[in-house]
């Protein structure tokens, strides 16, 4: 991936409009940021990782938006446009 | 201008006390200056002037029938504007949150305000706490009272700007890595950054939440023990905070200093220290030397990643804190926004400014799938090691001494354009962000050109006592020889 491509990644996961234009002053700064943010080699954090153990993460993919129809389908109680909760506070009926 | 308004807080509380001046007269004299330099110097996002008029009568009705509240009552103060306050607009400095109106107050502004202290206003700051000129504010920056071409210091530089100014007797700001002790050094002031957890943060607006502390600016050692004193202690709105272990702020200061062990790590005074800060900062030490304290050289290794650590944990914070900024839950709503895809983009690309913008993506980068390991988890050891080292460093000597800043205020504008070397400016301050212990900072001198000049102590968790005696001693001994 490029620096660019992962800018553009980037802003998508951060929820952040980036432009053409903006795209490349963004990936001169994130160059920057990432190497002013790398820790020497030297450093004694190193020394303090579990390989033995790595952390398994899932990938970060911003996905599609639900689809309406299906959500209300599958909803307990649905008018046209919105599902309903049932109501929490004291004095209610439970199902407003 | 109406010479009561320099004197600090504690003389205010003596004199309301006996009479000399009422808080009503005192709160139109500081509205008076505020009114006459804002133009010039910007510290203010917001002056409550009216409200402020109102509460100062209300303290003196209350001071004539024999119910002060306790010292702080009738004494005009102003808060930054990333600390919330009911039905007073709180900005954060950003145009995403210039209408915000928060229905509840924060609780060391509760505490402060519930004591009687007068609120003239909300203060200016860099946008979101991230910055540390006080450049990146929505409504313009601000400038430093001592020299108008140069910067305040940010992030909490509308506090310092205020107090240095004579706008107000005493300041709250936030301090996540180093805002509220550069800029108080930038402005010749005492700051303190208190220990993680010894004042409540409910109410403050998160921007790297295992970091961020409210703590006071003021003129003098002695006010700073006053205000800080109004605002620790436990709260029930946030979990991590704590009461200090049975201890008085303000009992301890003026007893002598002999016999106490100050270290000086030789990472805090390196080549990027400036000759006048290094020599302004030996002669602080010097000083305690002859009050009788014992100077010794130590070295933390760590220091040397605090800084590269502090950006990575910190931005991922920002960008997991500034997430409920969309224009949905907090935020003013881009309203060309056609999908709610866009209403979240519209809003943040608009509503946050450039600083802002690049911490998040930085956060966001540090915290995704391919990042995490390599960069979030290595700068949280990173983190721990800071610490653990500093205490050890601490149990050689009671005290780390160092400068505040590794430089003094430069011109506005002058470093824009390189926001990694402005971050590098923050060595000295960010270790007792990262290790979570307190720091005092006060003035120990000038440069050449006038600007003053900062010394740091840092001590273990909950030592306030312990630094602001020597604090203390070292303003006092400075006093002296003016």
């Amino acid at each position: 991936m490029n620096e660019q491509e992962l800018v553009k990644k980037v802003a998508s996961l951060a929820k952040l409009g980036v432009d053409d234009a903006c795209s490349e002053s963004l990936a001169a700064d994130m160059k920057n940021m990432i190497s002013f943010a790398a820790l020497s080699s030297e450093s004694g954090c190193f020394a303090m990782s579990n390989e033995k153990e790595p952390m398994i993460l899932r990938q970060d993919n911003v996905g599609e938006s639900f689809d309406r129809a299906l959500l209300l389908e599958q909803s307990y109680n649905a008018n046209d446009e919105f599902f309903t909760v049932p109501r929490v506070v004291a004095g209610g009926d439970g199902n407003e | 201008m109406n010479e009561i308004i320099k004197r600090t807080l504690r003389e205010h509380a003596h004199a309301l006390r006996g009479g000399e001046y009422s808080s009503e007269e005192l709160t139109r004299a500081y509205l008076e200056r505020i009114d006459k330099c804002e133009n010039d110097i910007n510290a203010f996002i917001t002056v409550t002037q009216q409200k402020a008029i109102d509460d100062a009568v209300l303290s003196d009705k209350r001071r004539k029938n024999g119910e002060a509240i306790g010292v702080l009552d009738g004494i005009p103060i102003a808060i930054k504007d990333n600390i919330c306050t009911a039905g007073i607009r709180t900005t954060c400095a950003s145009a995403i949150l210039s209408s915000y109106t928060p229905p509840y107050t924060a609780t060391a502004a509760g505490k402060l305000l519930g004591g009687g202290a007068v609120l003239l206003g909300k203060l200016n700051m860099d946008e979101f706490a991230m910055g540390s000129t006080t450049e990146s504010s929505f409504f313009g920056a601000t400038k430093n009272p001592l020299d108008q071409t140069r910067t305040p210091g940010g992030s909490s530089g509308g506090s310092a700007a205020a107090v240095a100014a004579f706008e107000c007797a005493g300041a709250l700001g936030s301090d996540t890595g180093g805002s509220l002790r550069q800029p108080a050094a930038f402005c010749g002031l005492v700051a303190m950054k208190p220990t993680y957890s010894r004042v409540s943060r409910y109410g403050l607006v998160a921007f790297a939440s295992s970091f961020d502390s409210i703590g006071p600016i003021t003129r003098s050692v002695y006010d700073n023990a006053l205000i800080l004193s109004a605002i620790s202690g436990k709260d029930q709105s946030d979990a991590t905070s704590k009461d200090a272990p049975g201890e008085d702020l303000i009992n301890s200061i003026g007893e002598p200093v002999n016999g106490i062990k100050i270290g000086l790590p030789r990472e805090l005074f390196g080549d990027n220290v400036s000759p006048e800060v290094k020599d302004a900062v030996m002669n602080a030490a010097k000083t305690y030397e002859k009050l009788g304290a014992r100077i010794v050289d130590i070295s933390i290794k760590s220091l040397d990643d605090a800084v590269a650590a502090y950006y990575i944990v910190s931005s991922a914070e920002a960008s997991s804190n500034l997430a409920r900024f969309d224009g949905v839950r907090y935020g003013s709503r881009d309203q060309s926004a056609r999908s709610i895809e866009e209403v979240y983009t519209k809003t943040r690309s608009n509503g946050f400014g450039d600083e802002v913008r690049r911490r998040i993506m930085l956060g966001t980068f540090a915290l995704s799938s391919g990042s995490y390991d390599e960069y979030y988890m290595r700068a949280k050891r990173a983190c721990d090691l800071v610490r653990a080292e500093i205490l050890n460093a601490l149990n050689v000597c009671d005290v780390i001494l160092s400068p505040t800043a590794p430089i003094t205020a430069y011109k506005l504008g002058i470093k824009r354009d390189d926001p990694t070397e402005i971050w590098a400016d923050d060595i000295c301050t960010v270790p007792a962000n990262v290790s979570g212990l307190p720091a005092l900072t006060l003035p120990c001198g000038a440069d050449t050109s006038g600007m003053p000049i900062g010394v740091q102590l840092m001590g273990k968790d909950f030592s306030e006592s312990l630094l602001y005696k020597l604090g203390y001693a070292l303003e006092a001994e400075r006093s002296e020889r003016e």
